[in-house]
This record gives structure tokens, sequence and C-alpha cells, in this order.
């Protein structure tokens, strides 16, 4: 699909994001560490909250996480997901970074079925030529 | 500056509301007007209701969020004002409620300035609207920046998503339901339809509750607050020069907090952090706090409070409530205008000015004489908590709070 043809919003990636994105489009979910002491965060930042450094790297994690919250919209000021309603969005948590809380849509579920705590995997969706967004699956010992 | 020595030194000498005409109670959907002329109308109702020349108001603080109100220079200037020493332009939301109060407080305790007007004003419905939080990234462009790219990539705009994130998380992890939250709200309208000034006015219960629509689950429409135009305006001076006034003045006991909230969960509020530290500050116990009005965009908000205060423990503020603690007779009478969910979305600045009220004895409802602080105590008419003597108000999520104590 071209950009243009995709319905919702796509991410407009800037020199500290674009590594996320392209880690994304190989299908990894990676995230930023401080390139000094190793500190996880998330959205990506110019500096550690931890130790001041300015240095970055990233880490590659397993994909796996859990539902920390979610909410199903059912009326939306974006007018490019009017058409979607209901639609869900979570929240999860990585399971190497328990303190980060990544934005995300759980897909292939039943919406009144997600509950606070479900396995989740991370489902890679090659949504145009140019953007992989970064979905979940609820993982198969919790369906 | 210690604690004890700024304890009940400054006060609030007066408020106001953008009253007109068309909108008696100050609050609506659509007020016809620029929001220079809602802030004016505030501040000069709160200098009459003080007993004030307006020109002798030399301070002024607001707080705005998406540069949606008017800087307190303009403000300043539209009052006449000649000799201006303090103005502080917050920028943030409801996070500054009580604190924009603090701040006028310290400026005053300090000696920079003598009258300080604090306001809120914004055309919240009919101009720059809150449930757009957001969306704006989304008016037909394509791609978004900023911390955008990781939210409204998957639909997230609008205040119900994002603070209905937290409501979930509390519901799941306490066994709290909708029905619970719907205990919450209907005590609230039922204060609101005393309320003159209150938006929504018609009696509501559990099952009309159930039935309204689903906005962004777990809310419902009447778990949340509306967009409003509307300002409200107060003034806070020293406590001396607030006895030499018209009103009776509330007292600042204490505040604390600022503009974040830096808990370890979202279900958490800050008052985690701070309450301890305010009762303190102010000289009270939990159990001596009469009126407690909680930042309520949404009605799991103050539950949550109340159990992070410590009145009851998590996930039994559902229990409290149905007991009829938060009930006008009840030890902790709530939301007794109705909160922002009724009387209107002030940013939560309208919940201050009436624990101002009620601390005051003229909480203003269907009581003939309630203007002259006489109550019925009828709870068909009256709003009015007993013999209340101090109130906590508490800004979104716990960011920020004062103490209030009747002179």
């Amino acid at each position: 699909m071209s950009t243009e043809e995709y319905a919702y919003l796509l991410p407009q990636p800037n020199p500290l994001t674009q590594p996320f994105w392209d880690a994304a489009k190989r299908h990894e979910l990676v995230l930023q560490e401080c390139g000094e002491c190793g500190k996880l965060r998330h959205p990506p930042a110019g500096i550690c909250a931890e130790c001041g450094s300015e240095a970055i790297g990233w880490r590659t994690m397993s994909g796996r996480g859990t539902l920390y919250s979610h909410v199903v919209v059912h009326q939306t000021a974006l007018p490019s997901w009017r058409a979607a309603v209901p639609y869900n969005i979570v929240m999860v948590t990585p399971d190497e970074a328990p303190e980060i809380r990544l934005y995300g849509n759980v897909i292939d579920f039943d919406d009144s079925k997600l509950k606070v705590g479900l396995s989740l995997v991370a489902a890679f969706d090659d949504a145009t030529s140019d953007d992989t967004i970064i979905r979940w699956r609820v993982a198969d010992a919790d369906v | 500056m210690s604690e004890k020595d700024f304890r009940n030194r400054t006060a609030i000498a007066g408020i106001g509301y953008s009253r007109s005409k068309e909108n008696p109670g100050g609050f609506s959907k659509n007020s016809g007007v620029d929001v220079l002329t809602l802030a004016v109308r505030a501040a000069r109702a709160a200098c009459s209701d003080a007993g004030l020349d307006p020109k002798e108001v030399d301070g002024a603080v607001m707080y705005q969020m998406f540069d949606d109100s008017v800087r307190t220079g303009l403000v300043l200037s539209a009052l006449g004002s000649r000799k201006v020493g303090y103005a502080s332009n917050l920028v943030g939301g409801g996070n500054y409620a009580s604190f924009a109060v603090i701040q006028a407080a310290q400026a005053v305790y300090h000696g920079i300035a003598n009258y300080v007007l604090v306001y809120r004003a914004l055309n919240g419905r009919s101009g720059i609207r809150m449930g757009h939080w957001g969306a704006g990234a989304g008016g037909g462009l394509h791609r978004v920046g900023g911390e955008s790219q990781f939210s409204s990539i998957y639909g997230l705009a609008g205040a119900a998503s994002n603070h209905g994130f937290e409501a979930r998380r509390y519901m799941d992890l306490y066994g709290v339901t909708s029905v619970d939250l719907a205990h919450f709200a209907v005590n609230s309208r039922s204060n609101a339809i005393k309320n003159p000034r209150a938006m929504m006015r018609t009696p509501l219960t559990i099952e009309d509750h159930q039935q309204s629509r689903i906005i962004s689950d777990p809310y419902h429409l009447f778990d949340c607050c509306q967009e409003t135009d509307v300002a409200c305006a107060m003034i806070v001076t020293s406590t001396e020069r607030a006895r030499a006034l018209k009103k009776r003045p509330v007292l600042i006991s204490a505040g604390i907090g600022g503009g974040v909230s830096p808990v370890p969960n979202i279900e958490d509020t800050n008052l985690i952090n701070i309450g301890p530290r305010l009762l303190a500050a102010a000289d009270v116990k939990l159990n001596d706090i009469d009126v407690f009005e909680g930042y309520d965009a949404f009605t799991d908000m103050p539950m949550r409070m109340i159990e992070d205060m410590g009145w009851c423990k998590r996930g039994e503020a559902k229990d409290f409530i149905k007991d009829g603690r938060i009930s006008l007779d009840g030890d902790l009478p709530s939301q007794t205008h109705g909160g922002l969910i009724n009387e209107g979305y002030c940013h939560g600045f309208n919940n201050v000015l009436e624990a101002v009220q009620q601390l005051r004895g003229d909480a203003e409802d269907l009581c003939p004489n309630w203007h002259l602080g006489e109550h019925t105590y009828d709870r068909k008419l009256c709003r009015q908590v007993r013999d209340a003597e101090i109130a906590l108000n508490v800004s979104v999520l716990g960011s920020s709070a004062i103490i209030l104590k009747r002179d």
C-alpha cells in the first residue's frame, strides 16, 4: 500500500526516533538505551534521566510483553479514525523493560476480552511500502 | 519559608464567575464573547465579591493549555491596574488549579504584591476544544511527529482515551466496575441539581449512566466532564487585608505540588507523595477535613484520590461512596456543586471556588437566602455542608493540592 492509500496516521521520524522505525521495518522491536549506563527509555530522548549522558544506544527486545492497560474507543476526535470505531488502544510493557509503556493496538482479538495482564507478542504490520507499524497479538497461551 | 510561618497568613478574599444575562451561571457551551471578556467579567466579579476596587489588583496568576486563554498582562490592563508587582502565566492544565492559588499566596506572603488575581478563562467548547487534545496533528496531516508518532498513529487522542487507561487499570486491578463509577456520578449530579450554576441539572440514575453511550471504554458519557466556555477568578491577599474587606476570608493553610505527578503506575495519584506533607504543613488531620473537592474530569479520578489520601484502602472508594460518606451529610462531602462533570469544566478552578463558598457558608443553591449565608439544609433545596471549617482541593491526579480554612 502506498502512503497515500493508508487511511490512518503514520509516524514522522526524527533523528532520535529513526532507528526505532528502521528496526520496525526489519520486524524488530528496539528500545533506546543510554550509551553510558544502559538505562532503557521511551520515547527516545537525547539525554539520560538516570546519569545525564548524551550517549545513545539501542537494544533489541524479544517482542514479548504484557498488557498494562487499554481503552476501547467509541468516539474519536481523529477524523481519520472515525470509520474504525470501536477500536482498541493498548499500553504494553515489554518483558525486558517493565517500566516502559508502549502504545499499540491488539489485532485479531475480541476487544471485550482484553484485560490487564494478558501476554502479548509484537506483530509487525507493513502498513505501507515505507512504514512498518508495531501492533500486538495475544499470545497463544492466553487465548 | 517555613510551612508554619506561611500557614493561614494569606487568604482568598473574593471569587467570581463570568456571569452574563445570557449565561447567569457563567458556564455555557457558547459564551458568544472572546476569552478576554470572559476573564475580565470573572475578575471584576471577584473584586466586587471582595469589595475591592479592580484598580487595586497588582498581581495575577493564570494557567492555560493549547494557548486557549488570555495572559495576565492583557487582563491586568483591562482592569486598569496601575502598579503591577507580580504576574505569572503558567503553561499547563488541571495540574495547576490548586498550584495557581499557591503561587499567588507566595507572592502575597513575600510582599511582592498585595492583591493577586488568579483566573482560568477559556472558550473550551466554542473555541479551542480540550476533547481534541492530540487530534490537532490529525487534521489533514498524514504523518505525525513528536510523541504523537508513538500514540496518535494508534488512534489515541482526546482526554477520555488518554485517561481511560488509568481508569481501566484501576478497575481491573481492584475489581471496580462501571456501576461503581456510576454511583460517584449520581452523587455529583444530585448536588448539581441544587446548583443554579450547573450545566447538568436533570436527575441521573445508575441506569441512565449505564445506558449512556460509551465515549472510550471504560468511560460512559456520564463519567466525563464536558467542554465548557467559562472563566473563574479569585482575589488572593494577606489575611490581614482580607479581614478588612467585605467577605469572610478563607485562609490558605497550606499548598503543595507542581505540574507533575511522578507516580510508579498510572492508577496512582500523586497524593501518595504529597498527601502526608500537605496535612502536616496545614497542621490538620485527615478527619479534620470537612469538604473534599477533587479534580473530576472523569469519575474515577476523585475515587482514587480518596484512597490515596488514606480515607479508605485501594479499591474501597466504591464502598465508601455507596455508604453515603461523600454525600452532603456524610463525613466527606464531595463535588458539592456537581463537580467539573456537572457544573462545567473550568479546568479544575471552579472546584477551588466551590470550596471557598462551602467554607464561607454561602453555597449558591435553591435556598431563598443562600446569598445571605442562610441555609435550610433541606436536601431538596440545599447543598451547603453543615458547619464546614476545612476543605481540601486537589488538582488533576494529585499534581497539586491546597487546604483551605474558614477564618
